[in-house]
């Protein structure tokens, strides 16, 4: 008995319950689960996915640094800072000296996406582990949360405390939208900003340019998984996945907004429920994206039934009220993620990027046409993805190598160079990594 | 101890079970990824062992197929940029690189979009790929023979224009080869226009004679609509009907509906290419302009007609096929081709004859009569199947819907269904028995086999169901107490003789023996309505229903109630007592408009519903009435179940007001002492509603009251203020029926037997015509494993006319599947797939 207890108290010393635990160390890009341009600045979005650290991190990298820098290896692959092999991309493993001095904040763990409003120059990243928005201010390359060292500061996390309507922010935050809010009649301007939970819920917070205050107006529930979110001007297109409720929730919920900014809060301000027609059963929806400058028409990306990139114009006739017409389907990789829609360089036509995390690739589909146009491999775990139009570069968010893979896309406009001796190497391909790739083993 | 032994007995079961069962499927990892386009080609096996590409036709059993010949089938991989070949006769897939763990193919370039090989000489196979935008020349033998260790890729051929210091990339989609196999033909929708390559050219870049980049590309511009154009649409003009013994008459005289498209500026965006063979040319489906386009191939020009694209389809198209030429109708002389293509807006299926007039094709009544009906489905791809139509002599059989042998198309829908449509039956001759040489629709005798087929519609999978001769679309006929069950043996000849059918005609009828009988004939026009002679009035329960199979859905169903509501008649109104009867005022309201006329075949129901259900204390001074009434008398059931009412039969109408018996026809049993007082009665409802208006309604009286659930028809108009159904007007479209008599209206005829001695049915009792057995289009799930549905994404159809197999590619998850048409299954085996 004597032996027990002093085993037990030996054993209770060795803990440390006051340990704040390790942070992060600066630049480590670590799980990433969220990559966004903003401001010519690369977001990255760490969440510490097996909390390794007392916190996730949100990175800004200067483009034209990183271009630079990706640039220069390319050129010459003994540059500094580069790591090239012969048969690999180059890798930029010193993530720090690519930083500016307030490039880097804190958050809390298991970020799941990043938005950003230019109107506020402001950056939203719901957490799971603290189950609530952290707002950022992004002025001149420069993260101000209020940070002391580079935590964050309580006073910019929203919606974990019950407010004074007793809401708090469901803590399984999934997606996110941002939006402008004063064409809706919204007083006092500033944005809105919609985050959707696993649990099917959808938080709406408004943060006012008047008060500067970010407040959680509304939370409405649901019943299958938020998997994405689109704002298109009062409407904002919530897609929803549920495995097990499959038949009836699995497809693209439609919020008004122009119903929500009334007086009052309706609560109930759904305004339809909308399900891809023709396919055998309902589509399990994992991302969606609207095409430029269309408020109708978007793609979505389905999982499982089928794998597949689907194009959706909900203004278009429809047959069943609720039911919108598949106007084109483009099968995909296994475990489509994240679709992100956009133009490259100068040319006009419309691409969608759709990271497949199972098959290890990402998508390239011209959207117009409804045909693959090129698959780019080299990414173990592609899941976010970041377009940068101008410079033609997709940036993707690698989770199982805890990287960033550069994407060169300029083979896809521009073939100037090539000749018949060239044109396999005419295909967009990974040209660099952000980050020293270390591949979990269990995640492979 | 007994515990453990028993886990482990239960244990060791459920392995067997899990791990042992013959249900268990093999370990077979997946090595297709994302297949999108197929071709075949022929290989002999010399007495070397090398495997030769020997011409399509020699894998053919009419022509000296022999066990050294194997059909290859080459399927691109969209994902890896790869072609693999697929051995038809042995079921394997063939692996490039034995040496690399899992399949290899032969690369090629950047997401592949089409792959040809020359039927003729299938030495070479032309890969055209879409992401690296090139043309590739590879060695056939380099897919199909393990042992070769050549050159696979013999030549690649950028395709696109310098332009300005500038390359244009074509970006091909698909690709087609000239019935003379001398030309290439690639669409190449981001230059709006055709890439056209000579076979000629090629062989002499891979013979290194020519360079690569110097390879001579014709272009082909593609034009718009530069003006106003005229579709045309012809009504009627399918004269192509099969219908063994059934009355069916002839579809209406051909007219012409024209409308006009208008002018576009968008460019064109070929995406898919069709040859028509017979006039040497090439058919283009635009994803962008609402024309098809027509490229002559010996002078590599668009075809125009009045200046603009030949074919106006007044909707872009996303892809096209086309038929061989088939009889016009069965034994015709005279003979049509058929162009299908997929509607881009709605991707559903229309067609235009080759002169380009669009077809009328559907009556479904869905508002698209020129578009085939196939339920609403998606449709990804199209294909024209041709199984032992031409070729090999002909297997003409009688067999069911599901053996096809004709001409057909094969639509692939995004639900992963292939639907079946008619264009030429070659059994069709076999399935009747014809009667006189110049009839163009024989009818057989009671017993043959029997069959609707038409032109572009869906084949309807149990024309053919065993054991019954004619299970077309089924009857039903049930009422609230009893679903009677039906005989559909078609023998029974009274019911033939009432259903007025001429003898010699087959007509499958049924018949129940239940009291009252039952019989229930039950083929599309089957029974000449108008005219239909008087039935037996003792016993008999007939119907007979005139309906287009493929226009009824699920919801085709009649109803007969017995004293029912007519819809519509639901309101308010004034009552007050005139010179010998009462008078109905509903202003606002039109009794015309819902089919009231005057002539007691109608009685007004007052709805009583009483503000206050206690008793009430009720004064009338008029009357010289006062007592407390029992509100709840008008409203609570009855003793026998029944609804309490209060109504009176309508002696005249007009537009407005009602006039009606004094006499009441229906009271509630409290009242029943008080059935002559109708001033008392009247009194008492009047102080039940609180001296409202009083609510009321129509229906029918002593009869039954015939409509759909969501139509009426009634014969009755308004002349001047009176509500009358002028002589003139069509009998069809009484919404009443008598029993005992003969109802007939367009679609349904019927007699509804009285009931056995003075019984009078219970008001409500409702008979419903309904059919309930609907036709299903014969299609095939491709997504159908015995593991349960998988999705897919069926990327092409592609018809070997040398196996006479369909075969299916889906780039989702199944691969390539090869599908018999004789019959056509109800899905694909896993055991049969290329994956």
């Amino acid at each position: 008995m004597r032996r027990a207890f002093f085993i037990a108290a030996l054993l209770a010393s060795a803990c440390s319950f006051n340990n704040p635990g390790q942070a992060p160390p600066r630049g480590k890009i670590y799980f990433p689960t969220a990559v966004a341009i903003a401001a010519d600045h690369l977001l990255v979005a760490n969440s510490n996915f097996d909390i390794r650290y007392n916190a996730g991190s949100l990175q800004a990298y200067d483009l034209a640094v990183l271009s630079e820098q990706v640039d220069a290896c390319l050129a010459d692959p003994s540059a500094a800072g580069c790591d090239c092999g012969a048969y690999r991309p180059c890798e930029l493993p010193d993530t720090e000296s690519l930083l500016a001095e307030r490039g880097e904040v804190l958050i809390g763990s298991y970020a799941s996406q990043i938005a950003f409003s230019p109107r506020r120059s402001r950056i939203y990243v719901p957490t799971r582990s603290n189950g609530g928005l952290t707002f950022i201010d992004f002025v001149d390359g420069v993260l101000d949360c209020g940070q002391a060292g580079r935590r964050c500061s309580a006073g910019h996390i929203a919606g974990v405390e019950p407010n004074g309507q007793q809401l708090a922010m469901p803590n399984h935050p999934s997606s996110i939208a941002v939006g402008e809010a004063a064409p809706l009649g919204l007083s006092g301007g500033g944005d809105f900003v919609l985050v959707g939970d696993e649990n099917g819920s959808v938080s709406l917070f408004t943060d006012s340019e008047e008060t500067g205050e970010l407040t959680l107006e509304h939370v409405r529930s649901g019943s299958a998984e938020v998997t994405s979110i689109a704002t298109a001007g009062a409407y904002a297109y919530v897609a929803t996945d549920s495995f097990l409720l499959r038949n009836s929730s699995s497809g693209v919920r439609v919020l008004g907004f122009a119903d929500l900014f009334g007086e009052a809060f309706r609560g109930s301000y759904v305004r339809e429920d909308l399900t891809l027609s023709g396919f055998a059963g309902p589509p399990r929806v994992r991302s969606i994206a609207f095409l430029p400058g269309s408020t109708t028409e978007f793609v979505a990306a389905t999982t499982s039934s089928p794998n597949a990139l689907v194009r959706v114009d909900s203004a278009a006739e429809r047959q069943r009220p609720s039911e919108v017409l598949t106007e084109s389907v483009v099968s995909l990789g296994v475990g489509p993620s994240k679709v992100q829609v956009g133009t490259v360089g100068t040319d006009p036509r419309v691409f969608a990027f759709v990271s497949c995390f199972d098959s290890r690739e990402v998508m390239v589909v011209d959207v117009n046409l409804g045909r693959l146009v090129s698959v780019i491999q080299g990414a173990t775990g592609p899941f976010s993805l970041a377009l940068d139009t101008p410079r033609a570069r997709l940036y993707v968010g690698d989770f199982r190598s805890s990287t960033v893979r550069i994407v060169d896309l300029a083979p896809l406009v521009s073939r100037d160079a090539v000749t018949p001796d060239t044109v396999d190497q005419a295909s967009p391909r990974v040209i660099a990594i952000l980050g020293r790739p270390s591949v979990v083993q269990a995640l492979q | 101890m007994k515990t453990s032994w028993l886990c482990g007995a239960l244990l060791s079961q459920v392995c067997w079970f899990v791990g042992c069962g013959s249900q268990a499927q093999p370990l077979n990892p997946a090595s297709f990824l994302r297949p999108e386009r197929v071709a075949f080609a022929c290989v002999r096996t010399d007495k070397a062992g090398e495997q030769v590409p020997v011409p399509l036709e020699q894998c053919s059993p009419c022509t000296g197929h022999t066990r050294e010949h194997s059909m290859f089938a080459l399927v691109t991989q969209t994902t890896r940029g790869e072609i693999a070949a697929a051995d038809l006769s042995t079921g394997r897939v063939i692996d490039t690189q034995s040496t690399i763990p899992g399949a290899t193919f032969v690369a090629v370039g950047d997401a592949p979009s089409a792959v040809v090989v020359p039927p003729l000489d299938g030495r070479r196979t032309y890969v055209a790929s879409f992401g690296s935008s090139d043309l590739r020349v590879l060695d056939t033998r380099s897919l199909v023979d393990k042992a070769f260790t050549g050159r696979a890729t013999l030549a690649v051929i950028p395709l696109g224009f310098l332009t300005d210091g500038r390359w244009d990339e074509a970006e091909p989609v698909d690709m087609v080869l000239s019935p003379d196999e001398t030309r290439l033909v690639i669409a190449a929708p981001r230059l709006h226009g055709l890439i056209v390559i000579e076979i000629a050219d090629l062989d002499r870049v891979v013979s290194g004679e020519l360079h690569a980049g110097d390879a001579p590309l014709a272009f082909v511009a593609l034009g718009g609509l530069t003006a106003d154009a005229t579709l045309t649409t012809a009504t009627g003009s399918d004269r192509y009907q099969v219908s063994c013994g059934l009355n069916v008459p002839p579809r209406p005289s051909e007219s012409v509906n024209e409308r006009v498209v208008s002018a576009s500026s968008d460019e064109a965006q070929p995406v898919a290419l069709t040859v028509d063979a017979a006039n040497n040319r090439v058919l283009v489906a635009d994803a962008s302009l609402p024309v098809i386009h027509a490229v002559d191939l010996a002078t590599l020009t668009e075809t125009l007609h009045a200046g603009r694209p030949y074919f106006v389809t007044g909707t872009p198209t996303l892809d096209v096929v086309m038929s061989p030429a088939v009889p016009a109708s069965p034994g015709d002389a005279a003979f049509e081709r058929y162009i299908y293509a997929i509607d881009a807006e709605r991707r559903d299926v229309l067609v235009l004859n080759d002169r380009g007039v669009m077809q009328s094709v559907n009556t479904a009544g869905n508002g698209r009569p020129d578009r085939i009906d196939f339920a609403g489905a998606s449709i990804l791809s199209l294909e024209v199947i041709e199984p032992r139509y031409q070729g090999c002599a002909p297997v003409v059989s009688l067999a069911g819907p599901r053996y096809l042998h004709g001409v057909f198309l094969a639509a692939a829908g995004l639900d992963g269904r292939i639907r079946i449509a008619d264009v030429y039956d070659l059994d069709a001759p076999a399935r009747c028995e014809s009667t006189s040489a110049d009839s163009p629709a024989p009818a057989c005798s009671i017993g043959a086999p029997c069959a609707v087929f038409q032109r572009h519609r869906p084949r309807i999978a149990s024309t053919f169901s065993s054991p019954l001769p004619c299970a077309i679309p089924t009857l039903s006929v049930r009422n609230d107490f009893v679903s009677l069950p039906v005989d559909n043996s078609g023998e029974t000849p009274s019911l033939m003789a009432l259903a007025g059918c001429s003898e010699g005609k087959a007509v499958a009828h049924q018949q129940v023996t239940t009291t009252p009988a039952m019989g229930t004939p039950a083929v599309t026009f089957a029974c000449p309505l108008v005219g239909m002679p008087p039935m037996n009035t003792t016993f008999e329960t007939v119907a007979c229903v005139n309906a287009d199979p493929w226009a009824m859905g699920a919801q085709f169903e009649w109803l007969a109630v017995w004293e029912g509501e007519l819809p519509g008649t639901q309101s308010s109104g004034a009552l007050r007592e005139v010179d010998n009867g009462l008078e109905l005022q509903a202003d606002g309201f039109d009794f015309c408009s819902v089919g009231v006329e005057g002539g007691l075949k109608y009685a007004v129901e007052l709805l009583i519903l009483p503000a206050d259900r206690s008793l009430v204390d009720a004064y009338d001074e008029q009357v010289g009435f006062s007592e407390k009434v029992d509100c709840d008398a008008f409203v609570e059931p009855e003793a026998d179940g029944t609804r309490p009412r209060l109504a009176f039969q309508v002696s005249g109408a007009t537009a407005n007001t009602l006039t009606l018996d004094v006499k009441p026809v229906d009271v509630p049993a409290a009242f029943a002492a008080d059935i002559d007082d109708t001033p008392t009665l009247l009194a008492r409802a009047r102080h039940c509603v609180a001296g409202q208006r009083f609510a009321f309604t129509v229906r029918s009286n002593g009869r039954y009251t015939v409509r759909t659930r969501t139509t009426f028809s009634h014969r009755v108009s308004r002349e001047g203020n009176e509500c009358v159904a002028p002589p003139e007007s069509s009998v069809l479209r009484d919404g009443q029926a008598v029993p005992g008599s003969l109802y007939e209206n367009d679609s349904i005829a019927f007699q509804i037997a009285p009931l056995m001695g003075d019984a009078e049915p219970v008001q409500g009792l409702a008979f419903t015509f309904g059919l309930s057995t609907a036709p299903s289009f014969l299609t095939l799930n491709a997504g159908a494993t015995a593991a349960g549905t998988r999705s897919t994404v069926l990327s092409e159809l592609r018809y070997n006319p040398i196996d006479t197999r369909l075969y299916a590619v889906d780039s989702a998850s199944r691969g390539l599947m090869p599908i018999s048409l004789s019959p056509l299954p109800s899905e694909v085996s896993t055991r049969t797939t290329f994956q």
